[in-house]
């Protein structure tokens, strides 16, 4: 293990298997169809448009990142949405979340997105945006790799 | 997870390729959900659906809609059957869609029953175990009925509708249904876009951890009607995801509060009075424009029908707005026989088949979609869902406080509060 490792555990098995990525850490929960407004007309373009609902990621993309961030929320579409935003080669590495909503967990399921949550401690607070984060969904781990300052 | 006989041979593909591989994501979906079991379901709803990004039901342009096509071909192919009762909305632009699902054993719901709680078939009941498609839906069985299901999108319900299992967890399971946060509610909610509010403002307050079942209190029973927490219930999945909550004396296992938080404590306790209400309708506050398009988003109830009927009697809607209802399958055959449909009609109202489409320079458009493109500037809705969905076209939408306000907006095409 490399010094400056941090590992975070899951309570339970997480989903797919393993991703690795630099981190984009999302203080709000997430949903899709309203906070990633290009896909709409793109789906690679996966730029967080809100500034109101999401603000700690505005004008950011989670394409080729590992996505962390709190819940999903909002209705079904989260799902619909991810499925043409992996076609178009867009996915993030993998999704790390406090506690994972029922319609994230099936897309990760079918689109094999590694996902692991309920750490034993907070995503949120300890991985920062630019950190390397390696998740695996079979063990229910994260290591967490800080960024140089 | 322990599987009964049939569940593993459904998983071993004794019964074909089709149930394995569904068989596969539920048990995948169990292991990762810590469910110790899969139960049966007496329903499962295949309506997912909803414009571009539709589901089951909708045009064969997005990659959902072609994954689980696909999984339809396997199972015709292998002469496969829905193993429970299951319903989907006929909305689908594919020709021979409708066909196809009935062969896999669906039952047809007409277009406009498909989104809310109206026109559900067969009616869940206490205590079963359910997989909705729409998300109100699921949230009106859990917390009005008493059944039990999770919001699991497209997915997860052709899969339970397949192999007519869900796996254990959520709230299916007794722990999870129980209180965990009270919400006082304080003042008299006026009508059903109130009750919008009051969710929208829970939901908000939740989004982080809506897992934690809000258990309201300061509610006169008497006063609420079904369009009440049928509005409340759509509102509770907007910023947040609230599918599973309690009113003290209303929903089946809140008799009491000591019933609803099972003898415990509330972890949290919070107040919505018209200073929290007024907060959220500051958010979609009007700001004089004049209106484009007015919409009433939900589809009329036979009640609300008869107000939307009396409100309009004699009168027309402006030259210059755009004003759209849709009817619920039982107002839709009540409308016919009693002469509503000609009161509305010779007012000027627009009758569409899906929930929010409007008539747009003589195309029917749906402004979640089209708003910016289409150079609509200000949209006037009864509907927190529209102000969420159609705010992140950019455009103004303005929540009214009444359905009054709404057709009188409609009538004389400035706004009216």
């Amino acid at each position: 293990m490399m010094e400056g490792t941090i590992i975070l555990k899951s309570t339970h098995k997480g989903i797919g298997g393993i991703g690795e990525g630099e981190a984009l850490v999302c203080q709000e929960p997430i949903n899709l169809m309203a906070d990633t407004g290009n896909v709409w007309e793109d789906a690679s373009d996966t730029t967080f448009t809100s500034k109101t609902a999401t603000p700690s990621v505005f004008g950011k993309n989670f394409s080729g990142k590992v996505l962390v961030f709190p819940t999903g929320k909002g209705g079904i579409f989260s799902s619909n949405i991810m499925m043409d935003v992996v076609a178009a080669g867009s996915a993030p590495k993998a999704i790390v979340n406090r506690r994972t909503h029922p319609v994230w967990a099936f897309l990760s399921i079918v689109l094999r997105i590694p996902l692991v949550d309920e750490l034993d401690q907070d995503p949120c607070e300890v991985i920062k945006t630019g950190d390397w984060v390696k998740v695996d969904g079979e063990k229910g781990i994260v290591e967490i790799t800080k960024r140089k300052k | 997870m322990d599987l009964t006989r049939e569940e593993q041979q459904m998983l071993s593909g004794a019964e074909g390729e089709g149930y394995k591989k569904a068989m596969e994501i539920l048990v995948k979906m169990g292991e990762y959900s810590g469910a110790k079991r899969m139960v049966p379901i007496s329903w499962a709803d295949l309506t997912t659906f909803s414009g571009r990004w539709g589901g089951h039901g909708d045009s064969p342009d997005n990659d959902m809609y072609n994954f689980l096509r696909a999984f339809e071909d396997l199972s015709l192919k292998e002469n496969a059957k829905f193993k429970c009762p299951t319903t989907i909305v006929d909305a689908s632009n594919e020709p021979g869609r409708n066909e196809r699902m009935e062969k896999l054993g669906a039952k047809l719901v007409a277009p406009s029953g498909g989104s809310g709680p109206q026109d559900v078939f067969p009616l869940p009941l206490f205590g079963q175990y359910v997989a909705p498609g729409p998300t109100n839906v699921a949230t009106y069985l859990n917390s009005m009925v008493g059944a039990r299901g999770n919001n699991e999108g497209p997915v997860g319900v052709h899969m339970a509708a397949l192999t007519g299992r869900i796996p254990e967890y959520g709230y299916l399971l007794d722990e999870n249904r129980h209180g965990k946060v009270l919400v006082e509610v304080k003042g008299q909610l006026k009508n059903y876009i109130d009750w919008a509010v009051l969710g929208f403002y829970i939901s908000k307050r939740l989004s982080t951890h809506y897992w934690d079942v809000p258990v309201l209190t300061g509610i006169d029973p008497i006063t609420v009607t079904s369009d009440d927490i049928m509005s409340f219930c759509a509102s509770m999945n907007h910023p947040g995801s609230v599918t599973h909550f309690l009113i003290e004396g209303l929903s089946p296992e809140a008799a009491t509060l000591e019933t609803a938080f099972d003898g415990k404590e509330p972890k949290e306790t919070f107040i919505v009075g018209p200073k929290e209400m007024k907060e959220i309708y500051d958010m979609y506050a009007p700001s004089g424009n004049k209106p484009d398009i007015v919409t009433v988003r939900f589809p009329l109830t036979v009640e609300r029908l008869y107000e939307v009927a009396h409100l309009l009697e004699g009168k027309r809607i402006h030259k210059d707005v755009s004003f759209a209802v849709i009817l619920s399958n039982s107002a839709k055959l009540v409308a016919e026989r009693y002469g509503l449909r000609e009161v509305l009609e010779s007012a000027g109202v627009l009758m569409g088949d899906r929930q929010g489409q409007v008539m747009w320079n003589g195309r029917i458009i749906d402004p979640w979609v089209d708003a910016r493109r289409e150079g609509i500037k200000t949209m006037v809705t009864d509907s927190l869902k529209d102000c969420n969905g159609v705010g992140q076209q950019e455009i103004e939408v303005a929540l009214l406080p009444s359905l009054e306000a709404v057709i009188n907006t409609a009538i004389s095409g400035k706004i009216e509060v």
